[in-house]
């Protein structure tokens, strides 16, 4: 039973990690949090269904669902975020809600209100682990979160182009001395948040569905468990996928209806004692 | 000045006098529109108060408005009561909510008072969904009493509607009045400058708890009147993340700093979706896809006004706060480009 919910949980974990990162990634090159993100997500699952009626192969689904998702986050920047410069931070965010507003409904407008299920990569079989049943589908989806965050570390540490988009946070001013221009930096922020989401999005469609509904509730958790991590930091983004994912299955497992207040109630307690998050770093 | 501050209340007056009879007899169209025009009039003059006066930003507005709605039809259906005790201590549970959240809350600034605004809204929200005995969880409450004076039941649209509309028009006034007061000075000079607002001797803390406080207030009474005077019923969903930035938009809209243009804000945004849905059945449009064509086009005016309102929306009149930091973003361009 423990472990039952312990899986589940690190799934669920993993997959907010993933937004979370999402999230710290635009937030560590330009300070906007992009409350867009759950809708990419969304959309990757939708976009990965079209490809599936298309009879794409399974395999290269995700890939190409995070390429269009990737295009649809440069619009985004193009479209709404490069022409408000000099905006205030609140302005931003309220832009970026709007974002998400548009593309569910229009999500909604393409896609009608139905959910729709991709078939899992490795058939419907289930596998037996420790004596339970596991959808390896699960597995893969953390295996590729957990993929997927060790490539981006190692992108951001150990490259040039990942340290530029790092140095952007911490001196706007500063990098355009260097050569660096906080724009492109901005613009690769989102391409690789929207990739990111639009994989996680086409990978979990065979588990969770896609619908044009579930965006806003991913991106919600996904936003709790980046702020309760410290916004900007990338362990952090970590960290507060595994709590808010943990503290949910187990929070469901003695009530729950409540099951979805757990996370901004966590994310309110953390704010108020320490605004920048758990693993934030300080003023 | 008095000449037209009467001018622009005998036509605001008359405007809204008139309405109805506009609507039902030469429209032939339903009230139900310029009703809930009535509550976001309410609601986005106590949020202009709160973000363009003081400069403090909520994007939980909603959960107020939801709170007050709640606990005025817990109390009509559990409890039984009538209008005249649910309205009052609705409005009560609201400034007491107010004050416990406002309190934690507006100790942050910028970015994390909006964070932690907007999570309070969700979690109020998921809080309706998930206290099923008494908030009658996904569904709502339903059957909730009209307002009854004497023999007579207020029980039409045209007696909602003026119900409504009397109290807006009591708040818009009572806000404008409030803006006007040194109250209202103290919270221009919060918003310009918190730290020389503190050295002239204003508390600033105090004052944005009370101002919190207010806005709360009426958010929660347009709720209880929600409750008594629109639908008959109530349902989590209406009290979503996005109604709080829709009343934002309103406010944005309005220009920020201006009660009177919180109020066309607030007209126009909730007339938006019945201009829709007249040109959509024009244009034979699918009247079931209405409400995303709506909201498609609400996210574009919201990003739009964002944009081309100078300054963002937390600025006075074009004054940024970040003005230095644009002169020297500017002055790098010019450095940049050869």
């Amino acid at each position: 039973m423990i472990l039952d919910i312990l899986v589940h949980g690190l799934g669920w974990a993993s997959i907010y990690a993933v937004i979370a990162v999402g999230f710290s990634l635009i937030f560590s090159a330009s300070k906007i949090i992009n409350l867009a993100q759950g809708e990419f997500v969304m959309l990757g699952g939708l976009i990965g269904y079209t490809l599936y009626s298309l009879r794409i192969p399974l395999v290269l689904i995700p890939l190409f669902s995070a390429l269009l998702v990737g295009v649809v986050g440069v619009a985004m920047d193009k479209l709404a975020i490069s022409p408000a410069r000099g905006a205030s931070a609140t302005s931003l965010i309220i832009i970026t809600i709007a974002i998400s507003i548009i593309l569910k409904s229009l999500a909604a407008l393409i896609w009608g209100p139905s959910s729709f299920r991709i078939p899992g990569f490795f058939g419907s079989n289930f596998i037996t682990l420790y004596g339970m049943l596991v959808d390896p589908q699960y597995l893969l989806i953390m295996g590729v979160c957990a993929g997927s965050i060790v490539t981006l570390n190692f992108f951001l540490k150990s490259t040039k182009l990942g340290r530029s988009l790092r140095a952007c946070s911490m001196d706007p001013v500063g990098v355009r001395i260097v050569g660096v221009s906080p724009e492109k930096m901005r613009m690769l922020s989102f391409v690789i948040s929207g990739g990111l989401a639009g994989l996680i999005g086409a990978l979990i469609a065979p588990v969770f569905y896609a619908s044009s509904e579930g965006g806003l509730n991913l991106g919600l958790k996904g936003f709790c468990a980046a702020v309760l991590g410290g916004m900007g930091s990338m362990p952090g983004a970590i960290a507060g996928g595994l709590i808010i994912g943990l503290s949910e299955a187990f929070g469901a497992s003695v009530a729950s209806s409540y099951k979805d207040v757990i996370a901004p109630i966590l994310m309110l307690i953390v704010l108020y004692i320490r605004p920048r998050g758990i693993l934030g770093g300080r003023s | 000045m008095r000449k037209t501050f009467l001018l622009k209340w005998a036509v605001f007056i008359g405007v809204v006098l008139t309405a109805p009879f506009i609507f039902e007899y030469l429209l032939s169209y339903s009230l139900e529109p310029i009703l809930q025009a009535g509550f976001f009039v309410m609601l986005s003059v106590s949020l202009a108060l709160l973000v363009g006066l003081a400069g403090q930003i909520s994007l939980g507005h909603a959960a107020f408005f939801g709170i007050g709605a709640y606990a005025a039809a817990i109390l009509a259906v559990k409890f039984n009561l009538s209008p005249f005790l649910t309205i009052p201590v609705g409005t009560l549970i609201g400034a007491v909510a107010g004050f416990l959240i406002g309190y934690p809350v507006l100790k942050l600034k910028s970015y994390y008072l909006s964070l932690a605004t907007l999570g309070v809204g969700m979690a109020i929200q998921e809080f309706f969904k998930a206290a099923d005995p008494l908030t009658g969880g996904e569904i709502g409450l339903y059957n909730l009493p009209n307002i009854k004076l004497g023999g007579f039941e207020f029980s039409s649209s045209f007696s909602h509607y003026y119900i409504v509309w009397s109290f807006a028009l009591l708040t818009v006034f009572f806000c404008e009045f409030l803006s006007r007061s040194p109250f209202g000075s103290r919270l221009r000079a919060i918003h310009s400058d918190e730290e020389a607002a503190e050295c002239v001797g204003i508390d600033v803390f105090k004052t944005k708890l009370k101002i919190f406080i207010f806005s709360s207030v009426i958010a929660a009474f347009a709720g209880t009147l929600f409750t008594h005077c629109s639908y008959g019923s109530i349902e989590p969903g209406e009290f979503s993340v996005t109604l709080s930035i829709k009343i934002i938009t309103m406010v944005v809209i309005g220009g920020m700093y201006s009660i009177y243009g919180a109020v066309i804000g607030a007209v126009v945004i909730s007339l938006l979706p019945e201009l829709i849905r007249l040109i959509g059945s024009f244009a034979s449009i699918d009247l079931t896809q209405v409400t995303h064509i709506e909201d498609v086009i609400f996210g574009i005016v919201l990003v739009i006004f964002i944009i081309f309102t100078p300054g963002g929306i937390l600025k006075i009149r074009g004054e940024s706060n970040n003005a230095a930091d644009k002169r020297s973003f500017s002055s790098l361009r010019r450095v940049n480009s050869p």
